[in-house]
């Protein structure tokens, strides 16, 4: 996930930013910031680049939005179609099929989850092909059309 | 004492036992394996195949009018809401209460769908003047077509009494055979383009809305059609129950309990109309086939008018939640789901065909008003 060129473009951001310290662990980012110069804000004397990253959650949700963003470019969300109950429960079989659960591989066109309305169950099939990254809404809660299921990596 | 076991033997029902009898005791029963074995509307045609059971043992006399020295049979009781037109508006309360008008409130072009798929009732109704049936038999023919149980044995119970039977078992039968009559229908009246179309999402209804619209429908149809208004002010008051919030406790009992009371009654006593004299008939089978006719030419008509709003909107309407116009809540909406979502895995038309079917629960009630009115005594 990170190479060495998006590491180097991490570094230059954060060299405009009041960021001093950047700890990655492995694959994920973990971020731990801390302000340059914090401690003489504290004191009274402003030494802070710009006011709009004076404080340091700024920085961090900045970078956290542009990973963001690079994962929202290949997640597609999954919203409800209608109002219903919705059967999301990873591995639990509902209506005599299983649906996939959180990690799960799915193909375009393959049951990811099931809305029940005027005691249909409705199936929701996967637009695209890729792997399931998160759940949004628990098992049998009920549920509005547009309201986020589920978001899906998509996968090459 | 031969003579007496002769007489014990006369005695019993078996004696008495016709032909008649038992060919109908031989349909009561596949009525009821249909019921239970194949979940064909079970709630409705268990009791009325329970009811063709009862009516049809003989010397039991379930279905005796009282007469001098005896109080008449437990069936033929039963069977005085039916006849004097009361538990058909009690069902429909139920229903009302039961209904969700959000979806035609939301696009209420869609009642032209509900009235487009009653079309079928008039075409038959033709049909059966044409095969020899009079004008009041025909209309209870017909109105088969408007797949709604309650009010088809409303309007035969008020026209053609003598077809009770046969119109009840045909419009049930044909109601839970809906997935399997509309479908190829559906499929061979529209492109697949066309059955692809996505619906753009329906807007929020409001409360108040919800609540002016059963008082407004009621007092307009009430008005323009008034033998309607038992049906029409029934459905609409148990909506009013539901929608207005302040009388949970009525509209629970009337979509639950007063419902289930009323389909008990309503089924056994419908059930012991087909005695063996009535429902054996050539007529019979005329009606069977009518009623599936009413049907199909009532899909039909849905979809082509579906065809027409598409065609008049751009495209934005799928002709698919035409058929859903012929009652049946909602079997019919969700055959129109199903077969949208063939054409398009990611298609969901059941609450877009909710619109049209809730209409179709309408426009039948004001079908049957207008025939009543035109060959009610």
């Amino acid at each position: 996930m990170l190479n060495k060129e998006s590491l180097l473009e991490i570094m230059r951001e954060l060299g405009k930013t009041c960021v001093k310290e950047l700890i990655v662990t492995h694959d994920r980012v973990e971020m731990r910031t801390y302000e340059r110069g914090a401690t003489e804000a504290s004191g009274g004397r402003n030494v802070a680049p710009a006011p709009e990253i004076v404080s340091s959650p700024v920085p961090e949700t900045g970078l956290k939005e542009k990973i963001k963003e690079k994962l929202r470019e290949n997640s597609v969300e999954i919203k409800s179609p209608l109002p219903g109950t919705a059967y999301l429960a990873p591995g639990k079989d509902t209506n005599g099929k299983a649906l996939p659960g959180e990690g799960a591989s799915v193909k375009e066109g393959s049951l990811i989850a099931l809305v029940e309305a005027m005691k249909m169950f409705n199936e929701v099939f996967s637009p695209v092909k890729g792997t399931i990254r998160s759940i949004k809404v628990g098992n049998e809660t009920s549920v509005k059309v547009g309201d986020l299921m589920m978001v899906i990596e998509k996968s090459a | 004492m031969t003579a007496s076991l002769v007489a014990l033997l006369k005695s019993t029902g078996l004696s008495a036992m016709t032909l008649g009898n038992g060919v109908m005791l031989v349909i009561a029963c596949v009525l009821i394996y249909l019921a239970i074995a194949r979940k064909y509307e079970p709630l409705l045609l268990l009791p009325i195949g329970f009811g063709m059971l009862l009516a049809n043992l003989p010397l039991c006399d379930l279905m005796a009018p009282p007469t001098e020295g005896s109080t008449g049979g437990l069936v033929w009781w039963l069977y005085q809401g039916v006849k004097y037109g009361i538990f058909p508006p009690l069902i429909f309360l139920g229903i009302g209460a039961m209904t969700d008008f959000g979806p035609l409130l939301a696009n209420p072009k869609t009642i032209f769908l509900g009235a487009a798929a009653q079309f079928g009732i008039f075409a038959t109704f033709f049909g059966a003047l044409f095969l020899g049936f009079n004008s009041p038999q025909a209309a209870s023919i017909g109105i088969i077509g408007g797949a709604d149980g309650p009010t088809a044995i409303y309007l035969t119970a008020k026209l053609a009494p003598e077809l009770l039977g046969a119109v009840a078992i045909a419009a049930y039968s044909y109601m839970a055979l809906v997935p399997l009559i509309q479908p190829p229908i559906m499929k061979l009246l529209t492109t697949r383009k066309e059955r692809a179309v996505v619906m753009e999402q329906l807007r929020e209804v409001s409360r108040m809305e919800r609540i002016i619209f059963p008082i407004i429908s009621t007092l307009v149809i009430s008005l323009l059609v008034p033998p309607s208004a038992p049906l029409i002010g029934m459905l609409m008051f148990g909506n009013l129950c539901r929608e207005c919030g302040v009388v949970d406790r009525l509209s629970k009992t009337a979509q639950h309990e007063l419902i289930n009371i009323i389909t008990i009654f309503l089924g056994i006593s419908v059930g012991a109309t087909a005695s063996a004299d009535k429902f054996l008939q050539a007529g019979t089978l005329q009606i069977i086939f009518l009623g599936l006719l009413s049907f199909c030419i009532g899909t039909a008509a849905g979809v082509l008018f579906g065809k027409l709003m598409c065609y008049l909107t751009g495209g934005k309407v799928n002709p698919l939640i035409g058929s859903a116009g012929v009652s049946a809540v909602p079997m019919a909406a969700r055959v129109s789901q199903i077969v949208g979502q063939q054409a398009n895995p990611q298609n969901f038309l059941l609450m877009h065909a909710m619109g049209p079917n809730v209409a179709g629960v309408i426009g039948s009630a004001i079908a049957a008003g207008v025939l009543l009115s035109l060959y009610g005594s």
